[in-house]
């Protein structure tokens, strides 16, 4: 019985099994290489900087840049178009935000937290070379701006289309480290959900709070009724009891 | 001496209560029952901007909540009406963008295409996020944003911090003469409230603050209501839709500062429940 009650809780409570993230990386993980800026023309910077001549597309090279090689990429093609600085920007910011999401939307389109982790930990980076590179300040803002507020959106939509992954650890992880930079995830829960989390929390006076709150005027006279009812009957009882002991 | 002193003060004390705390030419109030449905309407206009618009987004930087913020912030302040703004998710947040008074409180924007722009000034603007034209004043020029582009979003966020800008996103219900919600959207019967802007004759702006007592579908409101307005006025720039849900507030003052009883003009949710706050006032 004590077996069987353990799973049961599991799965009443929906409570998860640990899926903590691994440390070690896998071994086909793509590769930082270098940037090849100066294949890059003043045409190119007019037309728009494309992902495909900067990095490399056949080493298993890693499309999310570093703040390394972001910084080696601008102020090299600063310094050869120092008249073009606006396109620079503009280019490297469309490079780094709409090109590189085309490059890995295939990874993203179903909920693999891993992937998802792996681009936070590049955008915790470029968050700290925003401090410390402010040249590039505004590209490092803005790319970070943009993937915290696509990865929100997606988790949204994942917990939509699978609800039991909001008690998954790595999801959670995901959804706290996307609320911490002030990008939150639309969690929704039932009223049921809630009622669970509450109760599980010891979150009682919230929970007479909300429930009398939420109550119809009919719900809240026959709760009265019941309560006013019940007090009698305890009252009727102890009374009899009392005289009965006292009689004998 | 002392006792026409004291009927003097009595006298003052009891007159306090009907001095106006807003001026009748500028706003009006009135309810309609149509197919036994309340329509509560609160017309206001912006003319002179003695009307002003005022958001309480979030908790402030101290941590006191919008309940203790709006407290302390209303007590020199003529009221018009209260009610609550946009819809908050799991973690008392607002859901969308929202800032609160350049602090920023949710960056993630929603799938809801209007965003609302209250100025210090006390003017309100709403912009179709879909449209990608945002304008808006920067120092003596105006500053045109596109915010599905990522280096116009963090000129945005940038703008509002350096001008203090207050600004929440929630549902666009009708804009530039067309519905833009579908019969297939919100199902859920329940109370309705919606914030319109229109032009008048004279080309200036007013709010209508309208209140629909029964219970209806989102798509369905939103008709009656774009029906209602028509008795008001024949140039509605757009209808946004603010929360009856889980923060059902909702409070309208007489001109002589009473708060109004008519169920047409009440929420079913007391303040302190608001974890965000529109507050129209007179100055």
């Amino acid at each position: 019985m004590g077996l069987l009650s353990l799973p049961l809780l599991i799965w009443m409570l929906n409570i998860a099994p640990d899926d903590y993230f691994s440390d070690v990386k896998e071994t086909d993980a793509a590769i930082t290489c270098n940037v090849n800026h100066e294949a890059i023309t003043s045409d190119d910077l007019d037309n728009g900087l494309s992902i495909n001549k900067v990095i490399p597309t056949d080493n298993n090279c890693s499309v999310l840049l570093t703040e390394v090689q972001i910084k080696q990429l601008s102020n090299d093609l600063v310094n050869h178009f120092p008249d073009k600085k606006d396109l620079i920007q503009l280019g490297l910011i469309t490079m780094l935000t709409e090109q590189t999401l085309q490059k890995i939307k295939g990874n993203l389109e179903v909920y693999h937290p891993d992937d998802i982790k792996g681009i936070l930990d590049w955008l915790s980076t470029l968050n700290n070379a925003a401090k410390l590179d402010p040249d590039n300040e505004i590209i490092y803002l803005s790319v970070t701006d943009y993937w915290f507020n696509y990865l929100s959106g997606k988790l949204t939509e994942y917990q939509k289309i699978n609800p039991d992954i909001r008690y998954y650890f790595k999801f959670r992880y995901l959804v706290q480290q996307c609320n911490q930079a002030l990008y939150f995830v639309n969690v929704e829960e039932t009223k049921y959900e809630k009622f669970k989390k509450n109760l599980l929390a010891n979150h009682w006076v919230h929970l007479v709070q909300a429930s009398w709150s939420d109550a119809k005027t009919w719900q809240k006279g026959l709760f009265l009724l019941v309560f006013l009812c019940s007090v009698f009957t305890y009252l009727f009882t102890i009374i009899s009891f009392v005289n009965k002991t006292t009689l004998k | 001496m002392k006792f026409i002193g004291l009927i003097f003060a009595f006298l003052m004390l009891c007159s306090f209560n009907l001095i106006a705390q807003y001026n009748e030419n500028y706003v009006s109030v009135s309810s309609e029952t149509i197919d036994n449905e309340i329509y509560s309407v609160i017309e206001m206009t912006r003319k002179d901007e003695r009307v002003k618009v005022k958001y309480f987004a979030d908790k402030d930087l101290a941590g006191r909540s919008v309940y203790q913020r709006y407290l302390t912030w209303s007590k020199n302040k003529s009221i018009i009406a209260s009610c609550s703004g946009t819809y908050y998710g799991m973690d008392n947040k607002p859901v969308g963008i929202c800032i609160d008074e350049g602090q920023t409180v949710n960056k993630a924007e929603a799938a809801m295409d209007a965003l609302v722009l209250v100025y210090r000034t006390g003017g309100i603007v709403v912009t179709d996020l879909k449209e990608g034209n945002l304008t808006v004043q920067n120092g003596p020029d105006n500053l045109s944003l596109n915010l599905k582009n990522p280096l116009d979003r963090t000129k945005f966020f940038l703008w509002s911090k350096e001008n203090y800008a207050t600004v929440f996103q929630t549902h666009l219900l009708y804009y530039k003469n067309k519905l833009r919600v579908g019969a297939n959207g919100d199902k859920e019967l329940r109370e309705r409230r919606f914030l319109a802007v229109a032009r008048d004759d004279e080309n200036k702006i007013r709010y209508y603050l309208i209140n629909l007592k029964g219970n209806n579908t989102l798509y369905n409101a939103t008709v009656k209501v774009e029906g209602h307005l028509k008795n008001y006025t024949d140039n509605i720039i757009y209808i946004i839709n603010l929360d009856t849900g889980a923060q059902d507030y909702f409070e309208v003052r007489e001109a002589k500062g009473q708060v109004m009883s008519e169920p047409g003009f009440k929420g079913n949710k007391p303040l302190n429940v608001s974890k965000n706050l529109l507050v129209f006032y007179f100055e």
